[in-house]
């Protein structure tokens, strides 16, 4: 596979092109005709596919996007191209398998097809969605690690340290990455899983200084960093230089791979297409060991509306089938804490994600935005019922979906926000209150008549 | 009834732009022009309508960025042919001057251009400061181009108290009251607007060009 200072190379001798006539004239019009080429439509009555056909050709339309388009690359204003034969050594030459944590902790994220027979890999947390303190941070990411389900952390993003609040670019950023490894080690062990691995290590960094300070100072060999573009196939040098410290070190990375439904991809099926293109951008730009997929619309900032359940798990379809580098699918909730919204909108993420191929990164709730409304239970949630649907036909999960998009759908535009953590947990014992209960035996019983078999015991009685 | 609903070659222009037949813009502006209508025609119940429409269809949810990043292309490839016919007339007043951008450390854009892209479609003028700007450049953008509005964009939550920055650097150089401040981003809230001292929160870019219209006071309501 390509170097990735064979990558650096062409970002700096590549075709000069500006950023808009990239974004007009080759990715737009290129996503718009192989949409049309490759005959994609979106079926709002079957937001989980089952057409193995429709993924094929989602696949396709991907492979011929990327080697199209290429990626800008947004500092020396030059493309980046790749030819066909580049994309296959990348699908066969990537590093493989990945494995996170330590000790008995350690766990394989596993290689899985639609439909596949194997549990899904699950790393549950914040999904760097903000918290406003340490006495939170602490408690809420214990309470992650004590989930029965949790194979690896994702870590919350901290906005302050000791009360000064966290700029972007500035001392204080670095001083939040580092702690914010330093501190999930710490709430893993903790809950007594020391070996526990991250797989985003520094959601509370944006720049490489902080990425590379949290990373060095406090990350292991068993934890996994999350790099991305800056927009669709775009790259800059900034996070050419994480990649670059990443590689140097032989650490592992997640490639974060989101389009924006709505955005330049347009809608659903663009964003099909792109997504399943991304799977090169991540092997071959971010030099990725797991994809990252997923997508959030952009009216209602979440991945649970039914253009995005379908772009998901059609896109995922098409990357699974063809790849063995694993993907860890995540997604933000529009609905917040001690909600059924946000429930049911939990396993209208992990359900889809599991029985097209994925492993499930729970995401977080009330669209990520609000400080603290963050909740365990969602989470646990999202295992659950992805641990319930392994096995199952794609077939069989879409009428689940279909009901859980009818308990929800027409409030994502103005969802309920919930609780803050602090208000919904206790936060010393990290329990839920009476009334989060509640709302999690509704809804695993609301599943129930959905016709889901839960696989295992509920986790609260 | 105006001039689009009793004329074929307008309600073409307005069809091309709601079909995404971008391209065929303005070789229909010529043909009206050909046909013996006025410029001024042309643009207000042609090019005007037709982008109005798609900014209508964006809203509800029926077409996306794509569709309406090139139907501003279109809009301008429209004008090229018209503005040598428009040179001497009354302009096409703008509904009020917007310096828009993200705030310096963040680099991300889409949001930014989904916003822009409405606005400039609603009738506003547009100054896009781009991203990873400084709280002064706000500052000067806005005092050297006389805007009426400053639009502030922050993704994450570490880059939000940029948004509070370019508000403290109005203060500092006396002129809070001369411009509206909204701010928007994934991660902004109307609380953290209100937090700062923002004039308007947006959560959607709908929720941008209603602030934006109220603001100015020329809501259009036709």
């Amino acid at each position: 596979m390509l170097s990735n200072l064979e990558i650096y190379r062409r970002a700096t001798t590549g075709e000069i092109c500006s950023e808009k006539d990239f974004d007009l004239k080759r990715f737009v019009p290129a996503v718009r005709r192989l949409v049309k080429k490759h005959g994609i439509v979106y079926d709002r009555t079957t937001p989980v596919p089952c057409d193995d056909d429709l993924a094929e050709r989602v696949w396709q339309a991907g492979r011929e996007l990327f080697l199209e388009v290429g990626v800008f690359c947004t500092d020396t204003e030059r493309l980046i191209k790749f030819d066909q034969l580049e994309l296959e050594q990348a699908l066969a030459h990537a590093p493989r398998p990945v494995v996170l944590g330590t000790g008995q902790h350690a766990k394989a994220i596993p290689v899985r097809r639609p439909e596949d027979g194997v549990l899904p890999f699950f790393s549950l947390g914040a999904c760097g969605a903000g918290v406003t303190g340490d006495d939170v941070f602490m408690s809420l990411t214990q309470a992650y690690c004590e989930l029965p389900y949790t194979d690896a952390i994702a870590s919350p993003a901290m906005t302050q340290v000791d009360g000064m609040t966290i700029v972007a670019g500035s001392p204080l950023e670095v001083e939040g990455c580092v702690r914010t490894v330093t501190m999930t080690r710490e709430a893993a062990r903790r809950a007594n899983r020391a070996g526990l691995g991250i797989s985003n290590t520094v959601p509370t960094g944006v720049h490489s200084q902080g990425h590379i300070a949290g990373n060095a100072a406090a990350a292991d060999q068993c934890d996994m960093m999350e790099i991305g573009g800056t927009a669709e196939f775009k790259i800059d040098f900034d996070s050419m230089s994480k990649i670059a410290y990443m590689q140097g070190r032989g650490r592992t990375i997640l490639g974060e791979t989101g389009p924006v439904l709505g955005g330049y991809a347009g809608g659903p099926e663009g964003c099909a297409i792109t997504l399943a293109a991304y799977h090169f951008f991540a092997l071959l730009v971010l030099r990725a060991s797991v994809q990252h997929p997923f997508t959030s619309h952009f009216q209602t900032q979440s991945c649970t509306s039914r253009d995005a359940i379908w772009l998901r798990s059609v896109a995922l379809q098409a990357i699974t089938r063809h790849s063995d580098v694993p993907c860890l699918e995540s997604g933000t909730y529009a609905a917040g804490p001690e909600t059924e919204m946000s429930l049911y909108e939990a396993a209208a993420m992990a359900a889809p994600c599991v029985v097209s191929g994925g492993s499930v990164e729970s995401g977080p709730t009330a669209r990520a935005t609000h400080l603290d409304h963050l909740s365990p239970m969602a989470n646990l949630f999202a295992a659950e019922v992805g641990r319930s649907v392994v096995g199952m036909s794609r077939k069989d999960v879409n009428a689940i979906v279909v009901q859980l998009l009818d308990r929800y759908e027409d409030r994502l535009s103005d969802p309920p926000f919930g609780k803050r953590y602090q208000d919904s947990y206790d936060m010393a014992s990290r329990q839920p209150g009476a009334e989060a209960l509640a709302v999690y035996r509704r809804a695993r019983a609301g599943l129930v008549d959905m016709g889901l078999e839960f696989r295992d015991p509920p986790f609260y009685c | 009834m105006n001039d689009m609903e009793t004329n074929p070659a307008l309600a073409t222009i307005v069809t091309a732009f709601a079909e995404a037949d971008f391209d065929r813009i303005p070789k229909l502006v010529q043909k009206g022009l050909d046909e013996g209508l006025p410029a001024r025609v042309l643009l207000d119940d042609g090019l005007v309508a037709g982008i109005r429409e798609v900014g209508e269809m964006f809203r509800r949810g029926e077409v996306f960025l794509p569709e309406m990043m090139l139907a501003a292309e279109a809009w301008q490839a429209g004008m090229d042919v018209l503005d040598p016919l428009l040179a001497g007339q009354p302009q096409v007043e703008a509904k009020g001057h917007v310096v828009i951008g993200t705030v310096k450390g963040d680099i991300h854009s889409l949001g930014k251009n989904i916003v822009s892209t409405m606005l400039k479609t609603a009738g506003f003028e547009l100054t896009d400061l781009g991203v990873d700007v400084p709280a002064s450049r706000f500052v000067t953008a806005a005092i050297d181009g006389r805007a009426d509005i400053i639009a502030v964009c922050a993704l994450m939550t570490t880059t939000m108290p940029q948004q509070k920055e370019v508000i403290e650097h109005l203060v500092a150089a006396g002129k809070r009251k001369d411009f509206f401040v909204m701010v928007g981003g994934a991660s902004t809230t109307q609380a953290w607007a209100d937090q700062i001292g923002a004039d308007g929160h947006g959560e959607t870019a709908a929720d941008a060009v209603a602030l934006a219209e109220a603001h100015v006071g020329r809501v259009d309501r036709s």
